[in-house]
């Protein structure tokens, strides 16, 4: 299991980790921490992403217009929180068909949830 | 005991209000301070701010969101080991938040940083190319120089006539540099050009020399001049002699070809004894003529046509415009002994002097020496471009010195870059000019960085070879017409462009000549020949005769084939007698029928293309004198 969320770790910088965050943010804003936990804990830990990597994303997806960032300092402590603007809103719904059918097609080759599991015992084993 | 319990208790955090004012100014510290993080917390945040080298309001914002990361980690439970563990290697990090980040600057800041790296690269490229230029070197693979010599090479060594040249110039003493003006060869000199009288002084000087103009006489008879150019001086020059121009025996080179020169820079060292030698069997001549002498008189006659012919052996233009100006001295002397001493002719050997003239061609030796040009405009093509293997190139920065050198008038590179076009850069011009002519440092370094542009400038290999053919070619035709029938602004004249792009067309522009005048050479020496020839026809019918004939048409065909024209219209030539004898002339540069009065300054009035307007001008006055020879 670790070779494979490692495996996935490299690979979320790339596609799946902006599209999992996005997908976090569109119901309501988060900041850093909260979005790692939210991460590991609707994952189940699979795509517990190294937060050194969390922050680049973050500021990569503001560079493009995909989330928006305030500062709120209301606060004990100021936080920077994410929101997802409407050009991030389009492109999750874009890229979240597209994630779909790559999954459907993975499963039309065999490679459902179901059938990776006991792989992924093995590799944790 | 969990972690969060012993965190220490936040540090104040500036109230709302100050807080954005107060920020920029609390460094990175002050921040991790704020969040009261633990210490190797807070070596983390530091590592990756500082790491991260970003401006410092960005820097503070991360740190302000790294901070706050570890704390709310913290204050979750989460021990600070494992929280530094999941947040992977600051320096990766460091680099990722700052590729980040910069994406995330303003967009003029991108077009300025995006311009800056274009500009630096370019800039790398372009000293790179310069560099890259400024070190292509010409390749050499023709000998020129042989070409040259062919000719001279394929006169056997009991032929060659140049060997006894060189050892009457010596005997004669013509090398003497430091000869005054009233040394014998001055007075000589000024004798024939000046049609002074024979001194007892210099026909005794004649006299006693008669053995060396006998050796001249003896050369001028060999079937060819056999002299081998060479980079320097040979064996076969004037070691050792008072002429220190022609170097000292330890100077010489054996080999002719052992340097490996431009061909432009040969030496021809023999082309002035040979006009010095003709002078004095002309005066020589006269001499003879007066102590009846007709045997001495011909052989110096027949010496100096052989000289001429020795002159336009090897195909270089300037041989045989030495070779003309010698056959303009048979001419004079011919016309001149004709005039005065006619006794001294008989109808046979005026009938042989005829033959021999007709079949003088001053066309032919400049068309040979414009293929000595092209070999030697070759040879400088190859010794400045580059040669990319399929006989095309660029100018180097080899070539380009090599240019500057050959020619001392060349512009330096920067001039032509610089004031190519251009009123407007001639303030830059000049000063540029005074900089790199200063500094010859500053010079090659400018030359080098210029090479980019300077090579995009001037034509490559095939486009200027194509266009110095193109001159010749004109020039060719040119020569092959009478210059009569040559308009005044020659719409197929190349020069014009070539003067118009003299950066791209440097090396024409340095080295190339205009050879407008050779056809004027050329057709002067016709024409002068064509007067002797009327002349020598007048003397015979009137020995036949008893008298001339009413017009010049009678002397045609018995003794004159065909008879010349007037070669500033092409109508027939004009003809008088007086008293003194009979008078052919041409209309002249006015284009009227003065009546046969020469015009004042013959040679400088031999204009064939003057405007309309300017023929009433007193110097374009009088007619073109075709015999008998005018004096002047």
């Amino acid at each position: 299991l670790e070779i494979v969320t490692m495996e996935l770790e490299r690979e979320l910088m790339r596609g799946a980790g902006p599209l999992a965050v996005l997908k976090l943010l569109e119901s309501r804003e988060m900041y850093g921490y909260e979005l790692v936990e939210a991460m590991t804990k609707k994952t189940e830990g699979l795509l517990s992403m190294g937060q050194s990597t969390l922050y680049p994303m973050l500021y990569n997806l503001e560079a493009k217009g995909l989330v928006a960032g305030r500062v709120d300092d209301t606060g004990a402590r100021p936080r920077k929180y994410y929101r997802l603007t409407t050009k991030g809103k389009k492109k999750l719904q874009t890229e979240g068909k597209k994630w779909e059918a790559m999954v459907t097609a993975m499963g039309h080759l065999g490679l459902s949830p179901q059938s990776i599991s006991p792989l992924l015992q093995g590799g944790a084993a | 005991m969990s972690d969060v319990k012993q965190v220490p208790a936040p540090a104040p955090v500036p109230d709302a209000t100050s807080r954005g004012r107060a920020m920029n100014k609390r460094d990175v510290e002050s921040i991790m301070e704020g969040f009261a993080l633990p210490p190797n917390s807070c070596a983390t945040v530091r590592r990756v701010v500082k790491q991260s080298k970003l401006w410092r309001r960005e820097k503070l914002a991360v740190a302000m969101e790294l901070s706050a990361h570890f704390r709310d980690g913290l204050d979750a439970g989460t021990s600070e080991a494992e929280l530094i563990k999941a947040f992977g290697d600051p320096v990766q990090a460091a680099k990722l938040i700052r590729r980040a980040k910069v994406r995330c600057r303003p967009m003029l800041w991108q077009i300025q940083r995006r311009t800056l790296q274009a500009i630096a690269a370019f800039v790398l490229l372009y000293v790179g190319l310069a560099l890259f230029y400024a070190y292509r070197e010409p390749v050499i693979s023709v000998n020129y120089l042989r070409e040259l010599n062919a000719p001279a090479e394929k006169v056997a060594a009991n032929d060659r006539a140049w060997p006894l040249y060189r050892q009457a110039v010596m005997d004669l003493g013509l090398l003497d540099s430091q000869a005054t003006p009233e040394s014998i060869h001055n007075q000589i000199r000024d004798a024939y050009e000046q049609n002074k009288p024979i001194t007892p002084a210099m026909r005794d000087w004649l006299r006693g020399n008669e053995s060396s103009l006998q050796r001249v006489r003896l050369a001028a008879a060999k079937p060819g001049l056999g002299y081998v150019h060479r980079y320097g001086n040979g064996p076969e020059d004037f070691p050792g002699t008072a002429n220190g121009a022609f170097g000292e025996p330890e100077s010489i080179i054996t080999d002719p070809y052992a340097k490996n020169e431009p061909v432009v820079s040969v030496l021809l060292p023999y082309l002035g004894s040979m006009r010095s030698m003709t002078r004095l069997l002309a005066v020589d001549a006269s001499l003879a003529a007066e102590e009846n002498d007709t045997a001495r008189m011909n052989a110096d006659l027949l010496a100096m046509d052989g000289i001429a012919r020795h002159c336009y052996e090897s195909p270089i233009l300037i041989n045989a415009l030495v070779g003309h100006s010698i056959r303009n001295m048979v001419l004079k002397s011919l016309a001149g002994l004709i005039v005065e001493h006619p006794a001294r002719f008989s109808d046979q050997s005026l009938q042989e002097i005829t033959h021999r003239l007709s079949r003088w061609d001053f066309r032919e030796p400049i068309l040979n020496g414009f293929a000595g040009e092209r070999a030697m405009f070759a040879d400088m093509v190859q010794r400045t471009y580059s040669d990319d293997g399929n006989g095309n190139g660029r100018i180097t920065k080899t070539g380009i010195e090599m240019i500057e050198a050959t020619n001392s008038g060349v512009k330096p590179v920067a001039e032509i870059v610089y004031s190519h076009n251009a009123s407007q850069l001639e303030t830059l011009g000049n000063e540029l000019r005074f900089v790199v002519n200063r500094y010859p440092a500053v010079r090659s370094s400018a030359m080098t960085l210029g090479m980019p542009v300077i090579r995009e400038m001037v034509a490559d290999r095939h486009e200027i070879m194509q266009k110095y053919d193109q001159v010749l070619r004109y020039y060719e035709a040119l020569l092959r017409k009478n210059h009569r029938d040559i308009p005044k602004d020659d719409p197929s004249n190349p020069w014009k462009e070539i003067h118009d792009n003299r950066s791209r067309n440097l090396l024409i522009n340095s080295i190339g000549g205009e050879f407008h005048g050779l056809g004027i050479n050329s057709e002067q020496g016709e024409v002068t020949r064509d007067g002797v020839l009327l002349g020598i026809a007048l003397t015979l019918y009137h020995r036949k005769e008893g008298r001339y004939p009413a017009t010049l048409a009678e002397l045609s065909p018995r003794y004159l084939p065909v008879l010349p024209v007037d070669p500033m219209t092409g109508e027939a030539l004009r003809y008088r007698v007086t008293e003194n004898g009979p008078i052919v002339y041409g209309v002249g540069t006015n284009h009227k029928d003065d009546g046969g009065v020469a015009t004042p300054k013959l040679r400088d009035a031999w204009q064939w293309r003057i405007e309309e307007s300017m023929r009433d001008k007193p110097e374009y006055q009088g007619d073109w004198i075709l015999w008998p020879m005018p004096r002047n």
